[in-house]
């Protein structure tokens, strides 16, 4: 069963790997290829962060420090210290995962770091590393930072080919790592620390060790997917890199995905950037804005679980939702509402609908609950 | 030696400025446990109002204050009516707070542009005023700035420990379902307070259109650095949040002088991780810690 | 080697001012079934705690065994056989009754692998009655049902000390009757048990041995007949008891 999964996903990356060579075949426009690399940046970023956040409940608003210590990694040892390209993307990632390190060594050892705390912990961490780029001459120097393509090997093809399998590349290692996680012995781990950690660590759980190697992972992911961006980007600034879009952004997607499962972020990625990208593209950009946080508050109103765990949860609605997804493409494919990519952002969008709405089940808490909750107040106060 | 007294003096009364911010955002994390981000826009709101009622009808700033003041407390209570109804957690009241912030700000650009906006100089009477001792100037506009937080800090000092609705706010934030059994009513009282820590924004948003340029993006500016006065202040500490506010203007605008205003940032945050590290309940105490 | 099997020597814990625990030392053999008695905020359960390492002691030791584990953390101790159940019952929330079980399995002392872990969480299921509920989520099933998935997985780390912190509060007569049979059950196993309890009842049924604390130190120590006709023990367990 699990192989089979592992199987599907490898499959997957094998045949998307091989899209860029259907171009001579078909013509397809470039503009596909850079938008699934957008599509497979947000994937890796919102898995690398949901190892952490999303598995160990250890809400994180510092996936910016990550994505802009590697970005800044890449930019900074390609120009000024004369590194090949190639090479810096690992640095970029052994330097972000450092850095998570760094984090939990202290967020971690010193306890009580839990919940909003730490939380805002991460994002104090992001704001400082944007102040230290913007005030270094060695990061930044006042005047961004111009990162040229470097030479590579021609059968790679074409600059967006090569940027395509670039992130296709560090999205699989990022989705095949939360999925091995996931069923592995350190993820049932994590998933304890999540739900009661005190608890995981009396049954044996070595909690402060998985903290650590989850937030490791996270780094190292969200680095090495900050290298690649850096030469997407091609000009850095501390503003335009430290903004709070990749911050904000892996956390409205994996909420909307669904934060207990590798698929979730997934899911969330695809949806949101599609969106984003269908909402620039049809002139309605500066509401793109407003209609993700419309997302936000309807999910965490109405389906605080996510995506998935609907797919998961409710068959029927599942099967809904896929017919909704492929009747929409297709009237939108006859219809000729712009490319394909409108009809997949268009499809997702109807899907996504047909989950969100209605079916809320299970959040208000019972009257028997609610006692126990009183109950166990009571009790806590009434400890020692 | 002038140049440093007369950047102390303005820090500190823009780090009072900084503390009628955080009031709200303090009150509503410490008592009801909701961690408000949307509060930073209704801030930005406030200011935008100021100014387009300013420059519309040429009537003193400070006036905005009166329809800025009762419509805040209303769309404070209805966003915790929304808080109550779904009975979102604290972690999730952050999520659609924020999801509520990122709206409000996007519709803000759309409406004003992403422009600077400012008060005309001849229809703000505060602007150019200052009062001197010595030769250190003390601008009129960051004077009332100051006086506001220290003016709210002891009436909701007072409020807080003399009057039923303060005994029961603390009662809730203690032990919300104990408070209940005594006969509190959680969702009033919350109610209460979100709309009261929403006026206080409205006040602030007043306060930042007579101070300064405004523009979209400077809600985002502000989130770091007034969860930095929250977090010092001591969650839920509202004496503490000014003292807070009051250091960090101090020390932003002494580090201003000292190094260079860029480096200013850097400071304060690595304050805030030094004291997130160190004193997660803040430099004086966090309600509810005993 | 004749080590007992816990020695706890002279430990004190403070909280800021407060003094839970002044001067507590005890051992208990192999075998025993120890009741742990007092008043409200007499230190049972800091006692509990200091000995799973969710607290460290402000002075004194602890030894396992023979060896000192007082600064180790909770997961060492674990591995090292001692396991504990809470008060309220805190399941892990997102698992099916029977992958909490599964779970104290695989990080415990036997260290199962996933599929080994899911088949004996059975096991220890079927020892406390659960055995209907595997597939349920911890959130469905009820007071007494939660208390005793917090037993089977504190069992299911295979622990050679468990220590029992009121798993029985709030049961019925039939749900405890049922419970105290599950308990000799886990006692005939080969466990060593210390169990915290208000009531005398199950107290005295089950326990080998009382120990009473009072105000954090030690009051009365040995067979339950003696110690529950001790007047001293009369006076400050039952005393205050009654007037509260």
């Amino acid at each position: 069963m699990k192989v089979a999964q592992l199987v599907a996903v490898l499959a997957v990356v094998a045949a998307l790997a091989f899209v860029p060579n259907l171009q001579d075949a078909t013509g397809f426009a470039p503009y596909y290829l850079i938008y699934g690399y957008f599509v497979f940046f947000w994937i890796a970023q919102a898995t690398s962060w949901n190892i952490l956040s999303g598995y160990t409940g250890y809400f994180s608003f510092g996936q910016g420090a990550f994505y802009g210590l590697g970005v800044y990694a890449a930019g900074d040892l390609v120009t000024r210290e004369g590194v090949n390209y190639f090479l810096t993307i690992p640095i970029a990632g052994v330097l972000a995962a450092a850095l998570g390190a760094a984090i939990g060594a202290l967020a971690f050892r010193l306890g009580s770091l839990r919940g909003e705390i730490f939380a805002l912990l991460t994002l104090a961490v992001t704001f400082t590393l944007a102040s230290v780029a913007a005030l270094s001459t060695w990061v930044d120097g006042g005047q961004g930072i111009a990162l040229t393509i470097p030479d590579y090997p021609s059968f790679l093809g074409e600059f967006q080919d090569l940027i395509y399998r670039l992130g296709l590349a560090v999205a699989a290692l990022a989705v095949v790592t939360a999925f091995l996680i996931q069923g592995s012995r350190f993820g049932w781990g994590l998933f304890s620390i999540r739900d009661e950690e005190g608890v995981a660590e009396e049954l044996g759980v070595p909690t402060f060790r998985y903290k650590m190697l989850a937030i490791t992972i996270t780094g190292f992911l969200g680095g090495l997917s900050g290298a690649v961006a850096a030469l997407q980007i091609g000009y850095l600034t501390p503003e335009g890199v430290f903004s709070l879009n990749v911050p904000l952004l892996v956390v409205v997607m994996c909420v909307l995905g669904g934060r207990q499962h590798w698929l979730g972020p997934v899911l969330g990625a695809l949806v949101i950037y599609s969106l984003q990208e269908q909402l620039t593209n049809s002139g309605f950009g500066e509401w793109g804005q407003v209609i993700l946080g419309g997302i936000l508050v309807v999910v965490i109103l109405f389906a605080p679980e996510g995506l998935y765990a609907r797919l998961r949860d409710d068959p029927r609605r599942a099967v809904l939702a896929g017919v909704t997804l492929v009747v929409t493409m297709l009237v939108a494919a006859f219809a000729g509402w712009g490319i394909v990519t409108d009809w997949v952002g268009t499809g997702l969008a109807a899907a996504t609908l047909v989950l969100l709405v209605g079916g809320r089940r299970g959040r208000r808490r019972s009257l028997e609950e609610r006692r126990d909750l009183a109950a166990s107040t009571m009790g806590d106060a009434a400890a020692p | 030696m002038n140049t440093y007294v007369q950047a102390g003096v303005s820090g500190v009364m823009i780090g009072g400025l900084y503390a009628v911010m955080a009031l709200g955002l303090s009150l509503t994390w410490g008592l009801l446990r909701i961690i408000n981000l949307a509060h930073f826009a209704l801030i930005l709101l406030g200011a935008y109002v100021t100014y387009e009622l300013t420059t519309s009808t040429g009537a003193d700033p400070l006036l905005a204050a009166l329809v800025l003041v009762p419509s805040m407390f209303v769309l404070g209570v209805a966003i915790q009516w929304v808080i109550e109804r779904f009975q979102v957690d604290e972690f999730n009241s952050l999520l659609l707070s924020f999801g509520l912030f990122i709206i409000a700000i996007r519709l803000i650009s759309n409406i004003w542009s992403a422009d600077f906006r400012q008060i005309e100089a001849d229809e703000n009477p505060y602007a150019s005023r200052a009062l001197f001792v010595a030769d250190i100037a003390f601008p009129v506009p960051q004077l009332m700035a100051l006086g506001a937080a220290l003016v709210f800090a002891v009436a909701s000092f007072v409020v807080l420990r003399r009057t039923y609705f303060g005994r029961a706010l603390r009662a809730l934030a203690y032990d919300r379902e104990m408070a209940a059994a005594f006969g509190v009513n959680p969702r009033r009282i919350g109610m209460l307070a979100a709309g009261l820590a929403s006026a206080m924004a409205g006040v602030a948003g007043v306060l930042i259109g007579v101070n300064q340029a405004i523009f979209p993006q400077l809600a985002f500016e502000w989130v770091g650095l007034i969860f930095a006065v929250v977090i010092l202040g001591g969650i839920g500490n509202l004496l503490g949040a000014v003292g807070a506010g009051i250091l960090i203007g101090l020390v932003a605008g002494l580090v201003g002088v000292a190094w260079t205003p860029q480096g200013a940032p850097l400071v304060v945050f690595l304050l805030l991780i030094l004291a997130l590290l160190f004193r997660p309940n803040g430099l004086f105490g966090r309600l509810g810690a005993s | 080697m004749s080590q007992s099997l816990l020695e706890v020597v002279d430990v004190h814990k403070r909280f800021g001012g407060v003094h839970a625990l002044a001067g507590v030392s005890l051992t208990v053999e192999r075998g025993e079934v120890v009741g742990l008695v007092g008043p409200n905020g007499s230190g049972k359960s800091t006692l509990i705690s200091v000995l799973a390492g969710v607290h460290a002691p402000t002075a004194g030791q602890v030894r396992l065994e023979g060896r000192r584990v007082d600064r180790e953390a909770p997961h060492v101790r674990s591995h090292l056989g001692v396991a504990r159940t809470h008060q309220i019952p805190k399941p892990f929330e997102s698992m099916t009754v029977r992958d909490n079980v599964a779970l104290a399995c695989m990080f415990g002392r036997r260290g199962d692998g996933l599929d080994a872990a899911r088949l004996r969480a059975e096991e220890y299921l079927d020892v406390v009655g659960l055995t209907a509920r595997a597939d349920a989520r911890p959130r469905e099933v009820n007071l007494h049902e939660r208390q005793m998935l917090e037993l089977a997985r504190a069992l299911a780390s295979e622990p050679t000390l468990l220590m029992l912190d009121e798993v029985l509060a709030g049961l019925n007569p039939a749900e405890l009757d049922e419970a105290l049979g599950v308990l000799r059950r886990i006692h005939e196993r080969g466990a060593t048990i210390i169990l915290v309890e208000h009531l005398m009842r199950v107290v005295t049924g089950i326990a080998t041995r009382i120990v009473v604390l009072d105000r954090g130190v030690k009051l009365a120590d040995g067979e339950p007949g003696a110690v529950m006709g001790d007047p001293a023990v009369r006076e400050a367990y039952l005393g205050r008891e009654a007037v509260a």
